[in-house]
């Protein structure tokens, strides 16, 4: 038997016994004065203010995600970083396998992944504490960076060009609106 | 350090998904999402190339399978056939989130990466014999579809799906977990192979062996086990997420959730039961516990039919339909797994294949028909059939497939599966799956109904002809492959998983 | 290739090809549909010609394997086999014949959607010539399902105000009945591994008697849907109203004698043991079917539904003959489906002529007809005393045998059948007076036009068919000769084993040891 049963009864028996009976026995000692002041809610000496369901800012959550990602880097390397260590020494389950490299190109392919991650965020705008609402839009840039006045045969084509554009916008709003 | 990078060949599908999806990332980042239609062209291409491979993979292997990085990862046919055919359904859910107008506006890079991402938890799902790699796979699976349920984030409908279904998903993959670790504690294995037949020195012992000692505990994890399978393709006790998902999710997730990731579900769950239980496998003293882990299963399949079925009837929405339909379709499935044969694996693994088939097809129409009237309820369907005939008789034959009449691949899907269920003595079980057919009828060709007996109302007409095109194919291969044309080698195909499955079992007996 | 695959697959190529037809030139697909359904009539006659009555077994065989099936020892083949015997011969004959009639009846009364309607309709003749030529269970079911599905569109789009209530009736009770079949069919391969009917046959006496009774109830269930017989009717009257003329010819003619001929085949044929054992309960849901058809005929206010109810009274006399299990009975019940084609048949196109005229089907709406249309006055009182069974005409010869073999069988139940031959001719030529004879009394009926030569066209090859069975039966009779003597000869057998077994107080149905062996060294 792998499970020894009595065992987690026993342990969960002597558990229980050990809360209540301490319990109860504080309520049988203790003394009984009850005022107001007893009732409140009480944390290291605070007053508590308001409610705790409040709305945490959103903020919070994603810099907690983005940690998340460095927790579990970690958590992942430490194993590796072992291995590694055990095929550098040759011993251990590694040894004579000839994975050494393998198992650095592999290490070095988690971090990149997880730095694309970090990344992206990055790029998203997650990582500024104030938040751009009203970002400008994307321009993407000019081939010709150097101002140019536009002949007048060149803004004509383009207002016709517009005039098009919006003749064909209008028929596809009323699609979907339909 | 060559022999790695061979074995590093083997999981090349998978390496290639993966680089696909970050490619897929960075390019939609550095173009600031412009172009999106570019990104689902390389998506395209990513996904051609993992099902070469996958194909390569396929005439590579034998009937045994292989194992690769520590015996974490087992490439046999069972998981390729299932492989193959996410690939092909993420291909056709790709095709979807191109056509679909509702989708555009939104951040297509990070939705394609999600699908992707899926697909990836998917595949390492079906090819493992590892209970940790298994509900690692089980967990990205479901976090990118948690993500992708609540892809429209101003709507409240999504954002509800995708709550419901992190809520359910958390307790199911605990309540799994647990009963993992309790198998892991009886056999101090986390291999099915080993679990199924532990050999004399290898640190564990045998789930049979288990058993017979003491036989509630190992009750309790497997059926715990199996509740957190049952989850992920939505059988019955463990199904009410479905519908509400179903309905928020936009709707080419829904499609990959009603199709990928439920197949993949499937996939693992017979290769669970496959590897402990299967009545012609290994042990003999497990055949008859077996056996009462079928009776359970036929009990399941039973009363997912029937409740699916049953709900399905209500329904006004056509998207809420689908999704009852897609329950009553697990319990189908699930007959195949109850019977415990071989026979009956392969039949459920055809029958996925059909599903793949007629449930792409059916999503697909329900694409179409959001696109056109914005609306989702059958009764705004009147007079389809005459507006959009392509699409409309494109449904009908998905619908036919659906009940499983003649001449669909849907019908010989459940013929076989009939036939693995009385072989197994479960006379009973194909009856009421007979009855539900009927049930389901009614239901389906109230669409049928709706599109080409009622008047047209007048609407907007509007095409699409890309996915038109896509649902006639799909609607000609679901004939085709009843007909026969299609068939034996898909028949060929499904037959080779589960004894790639069994034999692998014994193999690993022995190893 | 095989005769017989090209009479099952022309309609369906001839479907495809109507499909890509242009939807709006009605006049080329009509032709189209006339031009395949009058080549795959020519096949039929072809099939007739060349067929000999003389042998039991099938011919014009055509046999490949389709695929297979693991099932419990062994793999069993499913194989794509057709064949036509005795039993089907005059069937598939008819269903050939009928349709080019079909076609041209549809002028009428198909206007809008034509391109779909043939397409329909052209499925659903390879469906039923595939249920009447298929040797194999499962291609049986397979063309048994493919056969429903075009109906439910066919009645559904092209039908009458309650049309979607006929239609849903009509396919749930349908599909009920064939789901349970197909349970009993698997059963049934997989209790004798094998699929093929002509080896099936004989052997279903190697199962345990109860497997052979559910079994045989399960086929008995779907095909009594179909007739339908007695508890199963209520659908019938709904599709047969609400269907098109053209639609309700074809379910007439055809589809209900997918019923009969599955009782007949799979019913008597597979178990000779199990009709003899039950017999009884279909003498006796036969008879009670000619009574209450007829009565209910009789209650009818509505021509077209009166017509339908018709069908039901003479179904059952096809039932009765049936399950008479003599051999006049029986042959008697093959030329009566035939009969109930042609007469049924005529009756809906004459009420869809009517109807096209006046659009209405109500009897009281109607009156003195004749006076104005006298050409439609003589084909309708002809085809009443054909369904009415007149000596000289097709029904009194199937009626009579029917009566006949059920005497030998059951006085009893031959005598309440004899009543149904007297209801059916009050019904009818109660029917008849209302609608031809009396005085013109609504104004609107005096216009009428009378019958064009398209109508006549359409009428009369079917009546030549009347008379000719009427006067020349043997014809007939002698091409369903040779199966059905056999059959009747192995029926008869089963009943005087079941017979002799019960004077000694046991009958061995199970499987003897010696039937198990051969079984394996096979």
């Amino acid at each position: 038997m792998y499970f020894d049963y009595l065992n987690v009864l026993v342990f969960a028996g002597v558990g229980l016994v050990f809360t209540f009976a301490n319990l109860i026995l504080a309520s049988i000692i203790r003394p009984k004065r009850k005022s107001d002041v007893g009732l409140e809610t009480y944390e290291c000496g605070e007053e508590t203010i308001g409610d705790a369901w409040i709305k945490f800012d959103i903020r919070y959550y994603t810099v907690a995600l983005v940690y998340v990602i460095f927790a579990v880097e970690i958590a992942f390397l430490f194993p590796w970083a072992l291995v590694l260590k055990e095929v550098i020494a040759g011993t251990g389950a590694a040894a004579g396998s000839g994975i050494g490299a393998f198992i650095i190109v592999e290490g070095f392919l988690f971090i990149a992944i997880l730095l694309l991650g970090l990344a992206y965020v990055w790029a998203k705008g997650d990582l500024d504490w104030v938040l751009h609402w009203d970002a400008p839009e994307y321009q993407p840039p000019t081939k010709h960076p150097r101002v140019t006045l536009p002949s007048i045969a060149e803004l004509e084509a383009e207002d016709e060009a517009d005039a098009e554009a919006d003749g064909e916008d209008g028929p596809d709003g009323d699609e979907e609106a339909a | 350090m060559n022999a790695y990078i061979e074995q590093m060949g083997l999981i090349a599908p998978e390496l290639v998904l993966t680089a696909l999806s970050l490619f897929v990332l960075t390019w939609d980042l550095l173009k600031k999402g412009r172009n999106s239609d570019h990104i689902g062209y390389a998506t395209l291409v990513g996904l051609a190339v993992t099902g070469w491979l996958l194909l390569q993979q396929w005439g590579m292997l034998g009937d045994k399978g292989t194992q690769t990085a520590f015996g974490m990862v087992t490439i046999d046919r069972f998981g390729t056939f299932f492989k193959l055919f996410t690939v092909g359904s993420m291909a056709v859910v790709t095709l979807f989130v191109m056509l679909d107008k509702n989708e555009r506006k939104h951040g297509i890079g990070e939705y394609y990466f999600l699908l992707i991402g899926a697909s990836i938890g998917a595949f390492f799902m079906v090819s493992t014999n590892n209970l940790l790699l298994l509900m690692l796979g089980l967990e990205l699976l479901s976090l990118a579809s948690y993500s992708l349920a609540g892809f429209h984030k101003g709507s409240k409908r999504s954002a509800e799906a995708a709550l419901k279904y992190i809520v359910f998903g958390g307790l199911s993959a605990g309540v799994m977990l647990y009963g993992i670790s309790l198998l892991y504690g009886l056999t101090g294995t986390l291999d099915l192979g080993l679990m199924g037949h532990a050999p004399e020195g290898s640190g564990a012992v045998s789930l049979a062996t288990q058993f017979d000692a003491s036989p509630i505990p190992v009750a309790i994890a497997v059926v715990l086990v199996l509740a957190g399978f049952a989850y992920k393709v939505s059988v019955v006790p463990f199904h009410f997420w479905t519908p509400d998902v179903y309905e928020g999710a936009p709707t080419p997730v829904t499609t990959f959730l009603a199709v990928g990731s439920k197949a993949a579900g499937f996939a693992a769950l017979l290769r669970f039961v496959g590897a402990l239980f299967l009545t012609d496998g290994v042990d003999a003293s497990i055949v008859a516990y077996g056996d009462r882990i079928g009776f359970l299963l036929a009990i399941l399949a039973a009363i997912t039919m029937t409740l699916g079925n049953l709900s399905a009837l209500r329904q006004g929405s056509l998207k809420r339909m689908l999704a009852y339909s897609s329950i009553a379709h697990a319990g189908y499935v699930l007959m195949g797994a109850a019977s415990m044969t071989s026979e009956g694996f392969a039949a459920a693994m055809f029958y996925l294949a059909a599903y793949y088939c007629m449930n792409l097809g059916a999503f697909g129409f329900l694409i179409y028909f959001e696109g056109v009237t914005g609306k989702d309820d059958i009764d705004s369907l009147k007079g389809m059939g005459w507006r959009h005939p392509v699409v409309a008789w494109s449904m009908v034959v998905f619908l036919v497939a659906l009940t499983g009449l003649p001449p669909t691949v849907g019908f010989y899907g459940k013929l076989i599966l009939f036939y693995a269920a009385i072989d197994a003595g479960l006379a009973w079980l194909v009856i009421i799956a007979a009855i539900n057919s009927v049930i389901s009828l009614f239901y389906y060709f109230r669409v049928a109904k709706s599109m080409f007996l009622t008047e047209p109302v007048p609407q907007v007409p509007m095409r699409q002809h890309g996915l038109a095109g896509i649902l006639c194919v799909l609607a000609v291969v679901t004939v085709l492959a009843g007909l026969g044309a299609f068939k034996d080698p898909l028949r060929g195909w499904a037959d080779e998983g589960p004894a790639s499955l069994e034999i692998y079992a014994t193999d690993a007996g022995s190893r | 290739m095989s005769m017989l695959v090209w009479i099952t697959f022309l309609p369906l190529l001839g479907a495809i090809g109507i499909a890509f037809l242009p939807a709006t030139n009605t006049r080329l697909l009509r032709q189209a549909a006339l031009g395949v359904t009058s080549l795959v009539a020519v096949l039929g006659l072809f099939l007739w010609s060349s067929f000999d009555g003389s042998i039991a077994e099938p011919q014009h065989g055509f046999v490949r394997d389709w695929f297979t099936v693991a099932l419990g020892a062994g793999d069993v083949p499913i194989r794509f086999a057709l064949g036509v015997d005795g039993i089907s011969i005059l069937l598939v004959v008819l269903t050939t014949i009928l349709m080019p009639i079909v076609v041209l009846s549809s002028h009428g009364h198909i206007e809008h959607r034509v391109k779909e309607f043939f397409v329909w309709l052209l499925v659903m003749q390879a469906g039923m010539l595939g249920v009447f030529l298929s040797l194999d269970l499962v291609l049986f079911y397979f063309f048994w399902e493919v056969s429903l599905v075009p109906l439910y569109f066919i009645v559904g789009i092209w039908g009458g105000e309650r049309r979607l209530y006929a239609t849903i009736k009509f396919f749930l009770y349908t599909v009920a009945g064939s789901l349970v079949m197909l349970v009993g069919m698997i059963a049934l391969i997989y209790g004798l591994q094998s699929s093929d009917l002509m080896d099936l046959i004989g052997r279903t006496g190697e199962l345990p008697v109860a497997t052979q009774t559910w079994i045989f109830f399960s086929f008995a269930l779907a095909f009594a849907i179909k007739v339908p017989v007695l508890p199963f009717h209520t659908w019938l009257a709904d599709a047969h109203t609400e269907a098109p003329t053209s639609g309700s010819v074809l379910l007439a003619g055809v589809l209900l004698k997918m019923g009969t001929y599955g009782l007949l085949r799979f019913g008597i044929q597979l178990f000779p043991g199990m009709a003899v054992s039950y017999s009884s309960v279909f003498l006796v849901l036969g008879a009670l079917g000619i009574v209450y058809g007829a009565f209910l005929a009789m209650a009818q206010t509505d021509l077209k539904r009166l017509v339908a109810c018709s069908s039901v009274s003479h179904l059952g006399f096809v039932v009765l003959g049936l399950f008479a299990l003599t051999e006049p009975g029986i042959r008697g019940a093959v030329l009566q489906m035939v009969n109930h084609g042609l007469s049924t048949g005529l009756l809906f196109l004459l009420v869809g002529m009517l109807y096209e005229r006046t659009h209405t089907r109500m009897l009281d709406r109607f009156g003195g007809i004749a006076t104005v249309m006298p050409l439609y006055a003589i084909f309708f009182v002809f085809t009443v005393l054909s369904s009415a069974g007149l000596p000289g005409l097709n029904g009194f010869v199937g009626e009579y045998m029917i009566l006949a073999g059920t005497f030998e069988a059951s006085p009893l139940w031959a005598a309440v059948g004899v009543t149904g031959v007297i209801f059916g001719a009050v019904y009818l030529l109660m029917a008849t007076r209302r609608v031809l004879f009396g005085a013109l009394v609504h104004d609107a009926n005096k216009k009428l036009a009378d019958i064009n030569a398209r109508e006549i066209g359409i009428m009369l090859p079917l009546c030549v068919l009347c008379i000719w069975i009427g006067v020349q039966p043997n014809t007939f009779l002698d091409k369903t000769a040779g199966s059905l003597d056999a059959l009747a000869k192995r029926v008869e057998q089963e009943r005087i084993d079941q017979e002799r077994g019960q004077a000694i107080g046991r009958i061995e149905f199970d499987a003897p040891s010696a039937t198990t062996e051969g079984e394996e060294s096979r």
